[in-house]
């Protein structure tokens, strides 16, 4: 059936090559959709190009650039620091911890083979208590994507409002968001394993519990483990953004000194994120490689070796000092992260959050209120669409020549001999990833913050943030797509005289181009869960509208907005899903 | 194209070992002759077509074409001369992606300019468009003009590698094992294939063949590389069986094999 559609696709195209018109009605219809989109996106997000070429524009740039170093290194600054880092970091994995916690037994749930389809139910399908079990198991699958729908950083507003300031609300919002995303990847890792082995425990008189424990646990474990030390790392970096909304940790620190115009302290606080999001997925790259010992070391025999003896004769001691050291740094995590019996105890936090949860329902649905939504919902979507587009731009622009398999000369080649030759094109590819890399690792609120210092306040910084933060994610996704395209066609076009423009064109566009589409729509919906937030800072969308309504505490309005965020990543996800992936993948 | 070759080494670092690949090989090549190669695997052939075709650049002595050195060459120079040397590489290296047309045209691409590179991403002109459909006649792939590389068998994909260095019209054709994966019939349809297009431009032809009958029977000149070295460089028809033994001697068994599974594919016309 695919190849089919893919043959006939294929010559479609062909015909189309051979006939010679570059303009069919197709491509003419595409580029008029494209041209009109980018034209009302343009319009919603109030882009003046003259607000960016003022004079104005450039003095604040500089006023910023200026302020920006030296950092401020002074001791008593470095202490506000070193304890906001290790806030963070404790957020991070004690959020992690309960996320996994939550999404374990959650995505158990949710799976379709102990639940809804399979052998595993095929003796008793179509009883109402099996009926009723298919049901509940979906509308676990739903909760879970209600979880993941609702951004982060509301999540975080929430438990701001819930149990007060600090790590505390952040490390909740983090267990409560994760938990969302690991319980979709866990439970689709439950999905994907042998169903034989659990037909013979089936037959064997094993219940439900034993058959995941026994045959769907210990199949699915190293994806759950390497995609849990994944998560990690982006729980991290969450946990550092969380503090804009009062969440604690770094990100209120930095934008605390950014509102103060402290811009010194800001980019100390920058580099420290940097530092902290570089240790922690050194440190994550390590335990996937020490918890899976033989991954990617197959053809080094040396360090198979060192691996067996390590898990071999030091194994008992080891261990145990391990678990000694794992359950201290997860107790002292969840002490900083706010986890203290005085703040249970006073802040009566389980009531709290039970309070506010009943006042948000039932959800505000007065006409007035929803239709005012309209323009704001627009706007999200025009910042999102817009920000990914000039995302797509400069990342694209950059991943060119941060593609060492274009730029640099290929090792034993005789291209390329002068030294001074060599060196250009090397600092070239490196500053080119080092700008792809200051780009990514500056968090998409901490664009806000220093697009609206340079040209105000407005959905169009929230645009230029988005743009910013995506171009150095999609364009180190870009370069490293181009790079592991198979590189046999690739030296062919070389060997018969292709300049690098041309290897790119004919050699490694069209191997890559349906692994970058699908990155660019991946990040386009993240960037639509961003841009309805950025509002909380201050760059346009329905987040100014979230912060609205709650400081003026009309939970039921906050309720509706929960809604629409919710509709509008699903609309995102069926967008991505239906129009774009089908037509990429023929 | 004239080629010479002068006392070549090549040396590959695979982690800390070194591996030599070639030793001492040198090498003249008139513009306009047919020359085979024979060795067995791993003796350097795949190496020999590499430095020939100015992607490698050896660790001592030099690869001339036509009296100029490769080492002292400039990119632009580089380019020039690989566009002047078509090669079939071993595993067809295709763009998988691209259909058979669109590869075919990709022979273009050494005399195309940064202009007609964007265009024929598009559309590529109408006379590139005829060269390349009559070179995929050519080579009987017309009714696969539109298939995808990847959706080709393998004595397919062999065909339109050649189709692709035909639109090249290079001075000079490297085929490096062009029938490997191929049974004898097709084998045979190749190499003739190979041999017409050579004579027809009167293009240089170097063909690494493991079948040591097609050698002998296709090219008036053989020369023979075993781990890394020159063992002879004869007229195909002063090549004898003690001559084939000392080539082979330490492969004895492969040779054995090739010429098992040559036997069988003469008698049930299929590979093993």
């Amino acid at each position: 059936m695919k190849t089919v559609s893919n043959a006939n696709s294929a010559a479609l195209d062909s015909e189309l090559f051979l006939s010679g018109r570059v303009w069919t009605p197709r491509r003419g219809a595409a580029l008029v959709t494209a041209v009109l989109v980018l034209v009302i996106c343009w319009q919603i997000d109030g882009v003046r190009l003259s607000t960016v070429f003022q004079r104005s524009t450039a003095g604040a740039l500089s006023t910023l650039l200026r302020g920006l170093f030296p950092p401020d290194l002074s001791f008593g600054f470095l202490r506000i620091v070193s304890r906001a880092l290790l806030s963070t970091l404790a957020t991070g994995i004690a959020g992690t911890f309960l996320s996994v916690l939550i999404a374990i037994p959650l995505a158990a749930l949710s799976t379709p083979i102990l639940w809804r389809s399979g052998i595993l139910v095929a003796a008793d399908e179509g009883n109402l208590g099996s009926t009723l079990r298919a049901a509940a198991s979906r509308a676990v699958l739903a909760f879970l994507g209600f979880l993941r729908a609702i951004p982060d950083l509301v999540w975080g507003l929430l438990f701001v409002t819930a149990v007060g300031l600090g790590s505390l609300a952040g490390t909740l919002a983090l267990a409560v968001s994760y938990a969302g995303v690991l319980g979709r990847v866990y439970a689709d890792a439950f999905a994907d394993v042998d169903p034989r082995p659990l037909e013979a425990l089936l037959t064997i008189g094993a219940t439900r519990g034993q058959i995941f424990l026994r045959g769907i646990w210990p199949q699915a474990r190293p994806t759950v483990t390497a995609y849990t030390l994944y998560s990690f790392e982006c729980c991290v970096r969450a946990a550092s953004v969380l503090g804009f909304v009062g969440a604690g940790g770094i990100g209120y620190e930095i934008s605390l000194s950014m509102r103060l115009f402290e811009y010194g302290q800001a980019m100390t606080l920058i580099l420290a994120f940097v530092l902290l999001l570089a240790s922690t997925d050194a440190v994550s790259r390590r335990l996937r490689r020490s918890l899976q010992p033989n991954a990617g070391q197959a053809e080094n025999p040396r360090l198979l070796q060192r691996n067996s003896a390590r898990h071999g004769s030091f194994k008992p001691a080891l261990r145990r000092a391990r678990y000694v050291v794992a359950a201290a740094v997860l107790t002292s995590s969840f002490y900083f992260a706010g986890f203290t019996r005085e703040h249970f105890s006073d802040a009566h936090v389980l009531g709290n959050m039970v309070r506010f949860c009943s006042r948000m329902f039932p959800p505000d649905f007065a006409k007035g209120f929803v239709l005012g939504l309209g323009p704001l919902v627009l706007q999200t979507l025009a910042i999102s669409i817009l920000g990914t587009i000039i995302g797509i731009a400069i990342g694209g622009l950059l991943a060119i020549p941060a593609t060492s398999s274009l730029l640099l000369a290929q090792p034993d080649s005789p291209d390329v001999r002068s030294v001074s030759k060599r060196g250009l094109r090397w600092s070239i590819f490196w500053s080119s990833r080092l700008a792809l890399n200051v780009l990514r690792s500056i968090p998409d609120l901490v664009w806000v913050l220093i697009c609206i210092v340079v040209i105000g306040i407005g959905p169009f910084a929230g645009t230029l943030a988005i743009g910013l933060h995506t171009a150095g994610v999609l364009g180190k996704l870009y370069a490293e797509t181009l790079e592991e395209v198979p590189r046999q066609p690739v030296e062919a076009l070389r060997a018969l005289g292709a300049e690098p423009f041309q290897v790119l064109a004919w050699g490694l566009w069209p191997q890559a181009k349906r692994m970058l589409a699908s990155y660019t729509i991946v990040r386009w919906e993240t960037n639509l869960r961003v841009s309805a937030i950025l509002g909380l800072v201050g760059g346009g969308g329905l987040g100014q509208a979230i912060y609205n309504n709650i400081q003026l505490g009309f939970y039921a309005r906050l309720g509706t907005l929960l809604l629409v965020i919710y509709g509008l990543v699903m609309l995102s996800d069926w967008i991505g899903d239906t129009l774009f992936r089908r037509s990429v993948a023929t | 194209m004239n080629y010479s070759i002068e006392n070549v080494r090549k040396d590959f670092f695979v982690g800390r070992r070194n591996t030599r690949a070639l030793d001492g090989v040198s090498l003249a090549v008139p513009a306009g002759e047919h020359l085979a190669v024979l060795g067995s695997s791993g003796a350097g052939k795949t190496t020999l077509f590499r430095l020939l075709n100015a992607t490698l650049r050896p660790t001592r002595g030099s690869v001339r074409a036509d009296g100029c050195d490769f080492a002292v060459m400039s990119t632009a120079e580089l380019r020039g001369a690989r566009r002047r040397i078509g090669t079939i590489h071993q595993q067809h290296n295709l763009v998988p992606s691209l259909t058979s047309l669109q590869n075919t045209l990709c022979g273009c691409l050494g005399r195309w300019s940064m202009a007609q590179t964007v265009r024929s991403i598009f559309h590529p002109g109408a006379t590139d468009l005829q060269e390349a459909t009559h070179a995929l006649e050519l080579v009987g792939l017309t009714d696969k003009r539109f298939s995808r590389a990847d959706e080709l068998s393998g004595g397919q994909q062999q065909r339109l590698a050649i189709a692709r260095v035909l639109m090249q019209k290079p001075e000079v054709i490297l085929a490096d094992e062009p029938i490997a994966s191929l049974d004898r019939a097709l084998a045979d349809e190749i190499i003739s294939l190979l041999v017409r297009v050579g004579s027809e431009g009167k293009r240089t032809l170097i063909v690494a063949l493991h079948k040591v009958e097609l050698a002998l029977e296709y090219f008036p000149r053989v020369i023979g590389l075993g781990e890394g070295r020159m063992r002879f460089d004869l007229p195909s028809n002063t090549v004898h069986e003690d001559v084939l033994q000392d080539l082979y001697g330490k492969h004895r068994q492969e040779a054995r094999r090739i010429q098992d599974e040559d036997r069988f594919q003469r008698e049930f016309g299929c590979s093993r």
